[in-house]
Parts: C-alpha cells; structure tokens; sequence
C-alpha cells in the first residue's frame, strides 16, 4: 500500500517531462542562404571618331556604310566607286564597369554632318554598335535598343558603324558632326 | 513479485515523448534571399519585400538584369498528428546578419516573411517566403557578397 502511492507520483512526473519534450521537438530553424551582387560604376574612357574616308561627288548621290566584315575589320560599302586612299574606319568607344554586367545603349537615330566652314550637311543614319565581330543589333524587348554584356574583367570595347547618305553634287569638304551616345547598365 | 512490473509500466511511459522527438519538421531552402545587382553610388539601402519586390533609397541604382528575389523555404512536417499545426516564425535580430564579400561587408536587417509572426501547416507543409533591407555604404567595394541566417520554427 505504502509502495503504491509512491507510484503514482513518479507517473505524474514522467507526464510533465513528455510535454516538455514534445514542445522542444517542435522547435527547428531553418536556414536561408542570402546573397547580393555590388556592381562597379559604368563609365566611359577613349573614343575614336567613325569615318567614312575619301568620297568623290556624283550627279545622283548615294550611300556609305561603314561596318564590321565579320572578319575583326571594318569594311567599306556603296553602290558609287569609291577611292581606295583613306578608306575610313569604325569608331570605337571604351566601356568600363562591372565584370559581366548588362548595358544597353541608346543613340540618336540620325546624326548630321556640317561642312567645316560651310552649312552643307550629310546624315548619319542605321547607326549599329559592334562588338568584336559581332553586331549588337536590336533587341526585341519594348525599349528597342541595342544590349550586351561586359567581358570577364569588365571592360569592352564598343565599335559603331553606320551609313552616311551623299547627295547629289554634294559640295567638296570636309564634314563633321557629333554623335551622344548613352550607355546605361540594365 | 510486484516490483518487476512497476518498472515496465515505468519505461512505457518515457517511451512516448522520445518517439515525438523525432517528429520534428523538415526544411527546404527553395530560394535564396537575394538582393541582386546593383551600382553603390553613395550608399542607401535596398528593400526586398516578401513577395519579392525590391525598393532601393538612397543613391543606390539597382539594375534591372537581377531583380533580387525574397528567401523561401517549405515547411514539411511527416507526422499526420500536426498536418494542421499552428506556429511561430522568429526572424533574426538586426545587427546580426552581414553579407561577406571579398573587399568588404554589408548588414542585412529589419526581416519580414510572409506568412508574418505567426502560420498554420495546411496538409503538413507551408511555403514562408522571407524579405529583408540590406545596407550599402558610399562607394562599397565591387564583388558578390553571400551569407546565411536562421529562421526559427515553433510548434504552439
């Protein structure tokens, strides 16, 4: 009788340790992995200018376009004869920033060129930004403009062609304008 | 006679909570807490909400080819017992999270989850998805930075 009723006080403390237990059984933390990229700020160094060379007037006019061959150069191309001196050349434009970031570039769709010392102007349009060999082109995204990516060490050389339009007994001289080009990261 | 007895009875009792023991939930990180890609400028914050949203103060430019995403992790309990059971989310504390990168570090505080403080298991699972706002200096060194915390589940 006496050993009974010692019984029933250690049921009643083994109950209080099962709730206990339970509650700490359900208690587990998760673990989250977070992470975040800091890219360097974009910016541009040297230019080189895009030219189109020598050209020699005729009676109806005609276009020049400057690209690149596919061929890690540039080429030349028009329906008139062009000289074979001073044959022009692709501009460059140097890009720094961060290491494989995304850009987008946006630029005028025509540019003008005005005679130096005169008001006689030609246009620049179907202006296209190459890298290497390669053309940006177009997106199709809604903006419509012209993206790529930064190399590895987060520089890049961006080449711009486009086609200059020669009028008609276009007056003799030289020609020059300036194109704004934007570069934003995306 | 008697006393061989009392120790059995003893022993079945203690059986039963250690077998609940083992009835904890799993967890499965699906998503990384990411803030994405972003240019430092002069320093601010950037937000991403729960849902995933990203919001940057201050003179930090986030760029829009990686957007961030909110933490997520799933909720799996196997025991049928607490398919419907209620529980706790404790986030971690501010000052306690930093991301580490090559050059430098950044604080992440001020977490928020959805469901928030408090959920309840529907079938044994649920998906809480985890936001927080990392701070960014003037000027913070290029580079990725990544680091992990801890959320902490509670059955009640």
């Amino acid at each position: 009788m006496n050993f009974k009723k010692s019984f029933k006080v250690v049921v009643a403390a083994a109950a209080v340790a099962a709730a206990f237990v339970s509650v700490e059984a359900a208690a587990a933390s998760a673990n989250v992995t977070t992470n975040a990229t800091v890219v360097a700020p974009l910016a541009t160094g040297a230019t080189t200018a895009l030219d189109f060379g020598a050209l020699i007037t005729d009676a109806t006019g005609y276009t020049v376009q400057v690209t690149n061959d596919g061929m890690g150069a540039y080429m030349r191309g028009s329906s008139a004869t062009l000289p074979t001196y001073n044959e022009g050349a692709v501009g460059t434009i140097a890009l720094s920033g961060g290491a494989g970031a995304a850009y987008e570039v946006t630029a005028p769709a025509t540019v003008t060129l005005t005679r130096v010392s005169g008001t006689e102007t030609m246009d620049v349009s179907a202006i296209e930004f190459m890298v290497g060999y390669t053309s940006l082109g177009t997106d199709s995204d809604i903006d419509g403009n012209m993206e790529g990516t930064l190399d590895g060490t987060g520089n890049l050389t961006l080449q711009v062609g486009g086609t200059l339009t020669v009028g008609a007994n276009q007056v003799a001289g030289s020609y020059t304008g300036t194109m704004a080009v934007t570069v934003n990261y995306m | 006679m008697m006393k061989p007895r009392l120790q059995w009875l003893f022993a079945a009792v203690l059986a039963l909570p250690l077998s609940q023991a083992w009835a904890a939930p799993s967890f499965t990180n699906t998503s990384h807490l990411s803030f994405g890609k972003f240019v430092p400028g002069s320093g601010g914050t950037i937000t991403i909400a729960p849902n995933g949203a990203r919001t940057a103060n201050g003179d930090v430019l986030p760029l829009i080819s990686s957007a961030g995403s909110a933490g997520e992790f799933i909720i799996a309990e196997s025991d049928p017992g607490f398919a419907n059971q209620a529980y706790t989310i404790t986030l971690p504390s501010d000052d306690t999270v930093v991301l580490s990168g090559t050059n430098g570090t950044m604080a992440v505080n001020g977490f928020t989850s959805s469901p928030s403080e408090t959920g309840t298991l529907s079938g044994g699972t649920q998906t809480v998805t985890i936001g927080a706002t990392l701070s960014v200096s003037a000027n913070q060194p290029a580079g990725a930075y990544s680091g992990s915390f801890s959320v902490i589940i509670n059955y009640y």
